[in-house]
């Protein structure tokens, strides 16, 4: 299918990438920092406009969102009751002596699954 | 004498045969079969014991498996970034250059991919490399230049496994080509540090838990975070962004060729295409008149009967 | 004259002008090909390319390696 939709696209370059969409928001948002920061202070520009770019990597975000949706909740929800179980027998003193420990990496890796399904075809957009 | 030999091994052998053919026929027979029979008993008793237990690896070891980006290489007539690629580049060399080495690539191959020649002159001359000794015959050391291999962090295998604990971390030329997943799973692997590993999972010391990792235990630890390099050309450094970068720098690295290939492939389709085509309309031309006669058989009419 | 026997009588009668014709054209083919090609892969990929990065980087970077080589 995507060398179909490849070769529809090679033969019609009238495509249209977000790049430049994305460019006018970040001017937009320049200006706002700009008129924010005239407003206030204008001592640590700098300083606060890095602080400002470094609050939320895309793709920490997207991962954030995707735990609270409704296909996830479900993988959230045993990935926690797996933890709280581990941490409690963990706390048994005869922890050390027991054949079997259980951990929580299945548990981990479908909610981890489930998110990245959710987040990995969203974040390039986001990116550079 | 060699004549005797052999003519003493032929006799020998017809020897040993004629024994051996003689108590064939005897208990020997019985103790060749018996024999056959324990052994192949033995060996099914083995198999079948073998197949009772199964040893299927767990998801831990083999790894998370890595989701599909949307790279802007991905498509079959999408050229690399090359801001991307350059990007890529300084996130290299200023992170990732602390433990790995990038054999392969020399400073001249990033002309005209990712820097100007000066540019690259002027990265590599920044370099101490071996020279020519001098007339006493002591050893020299030169500035480097563009035909120079860009330099590893250590200076063999032992070094590289000293400093980090045993763990030897793997020349970069080629990873992207050398792990399933590619890009993909570097990027994922880059990018998918948790912030601490499941509940119960065992760690030993110095070892790192990435899920992506075929095990889950990694001796590298998380190395890119938000603003940790500072783009030149104003791209928000967050941790996807540079790992993005430095995956598509290093799948450049695996595949320099990549985008000659494809503009390669496009003329190659265009014209094998045409060619199949042609071809078509050859055969057809030459059969047309095989296919379309008509074949009539007309029979001389029987003579008359009186 | 007909279309086809004007091909003949200026192509095909002669070996010589027969095969110069064949070497000719694919001279020719291949150049327009190429250029063809090549335009339309820079269109697609605009942006991406190391020429257009080191435009960008001529404008926007510092001016202290201005230079044209590669």
């Amino acid at each position: 299918m995507s060398l179909i939709r490849d070769f529809i696209e090679a033969m019609a370059p009238s495509h249209a990438y977000a790049e430049e969409a994305e460019e006018e928001e970040e001017a937009v948002e320049d200006v706002k920092e700009g008129d924010a920061e005239e407003e206030e202070e204008e001592d640590e520009d700098d300083d606060d406009d890095e602080d400002e770019d470094e609050a939320v990597d895309p793709l920490d975000a997207l991962k954030e969102e995707c735990q609270k949706t409704a296909e996830c909740a479900k993988s959230v929800k045993e990935f926690q009751a797996c933890t709280e179980r581990v941490t409690k027998a963990e706390e048994d003193p005869e922890y050390a002596n027991k054949d079997y420990k259980e951990d929580c990496v299945e548990e981990f890796f479908h909610l981890q699954q489930c998110v990245n399904k959710c987040a990995a075809p969203k974040l390039f957009s986001h990116l550079k | 004498m060699f004549s005797r030999l052999g003519s003493a091994f032929r006799q020998n052998a017809r020897a040993y045969s004629t024994s051996a053919k003689a108590e064939l026929s005897s208990n020997t027979k019985k103790a060749i079969s018996s024999v056959v029979g324990i052994t192949g008993l033995t060996l099914g008793y083995i198999v079948y014991q073998d197949s009772q237990t199964g040893k299927a690896m767990t998801a831990a070891e083999h790894g998370l498996q890595a989701p599909e980006y949307e790279w802007s290489h991905k498509g079959m007539f999408d050229s690399f970034d090359h801001a991307s690629i350059r990007r890529g580049f300084q996130v290299y060399r200023e992170v990732c250059s602390a433990c790995h080495s990038l054999d392969r690539i020399s400073w001249r191959n990033l002309v005209g991919v990712s820097h100007t020649a000066s540019e690259a002159k002027a990265m590599a001359a920044e370099f101490e490399y071996d020279d020519e000794p001098d007339d006493q015959g002591n050893p020299r050391k030169r500035p480097g230049k563009l035909t120079d291999p860009i330099p590893g962090p250590y200076a063999n295998e032992q070094a590289a496994r000293a400093a980090n604990g045993g763990a030897l971390p793997p020349d970069l030329s080629l990873i992207i080509k050398a792990r399933h997943g590619g890009c993909d799973y570097v990027f994922s692997l880059l990018t998918g540090y948790p912030e601490e590993p499941p509940a119960g999972v065992q760690l030993a010391p110095g070892a790192n838990y990435n899920p992506y990792f075929p095990g889950g235990s990694i001796a590298m630890a998380r190395v890119l975070f938000d603003d940790l390099v500072e783009y030149e050309d104003g791209t928000p450094a967050s941790t996807s962004q540079e790992a993005k970068d430095v995956v598509t720098f290093l799948n450049w690295c695996s595949e320099p060729e990549h985008d000659e290939r494809k503009k390669m492939g496009v003329k190659a389709l265009l014209i094998v295409g045409s060619l199949y085509l042609l071809a078509v309309w050859t055969k057809k031309f030459k059969w047309t008149p095989i296919k379309h006669r008509k074949i009539v058989f007309n029979p001389p009419k029987p003579p008359k009967r009186r | 004259m007909s279309f086809y026997s004007t091909i003949f009588q200026t192509v095909f009668k002669r070996n010589s002008v027969y095969v110069g014709t064949i070497f000719g054209t694919a001279f020719v083919f291949q150049t327009v090909f190429d250029d063809a090609i090549n335009g339309w892969w820079e269109t697609r990929n605009k942006g991406k390319l190391w020429k257009d990065v080191k435009v960008k980087l001529a404008a926007g970077g510092d001016a202290d390696d201005g230079d044209d080589d590669e």
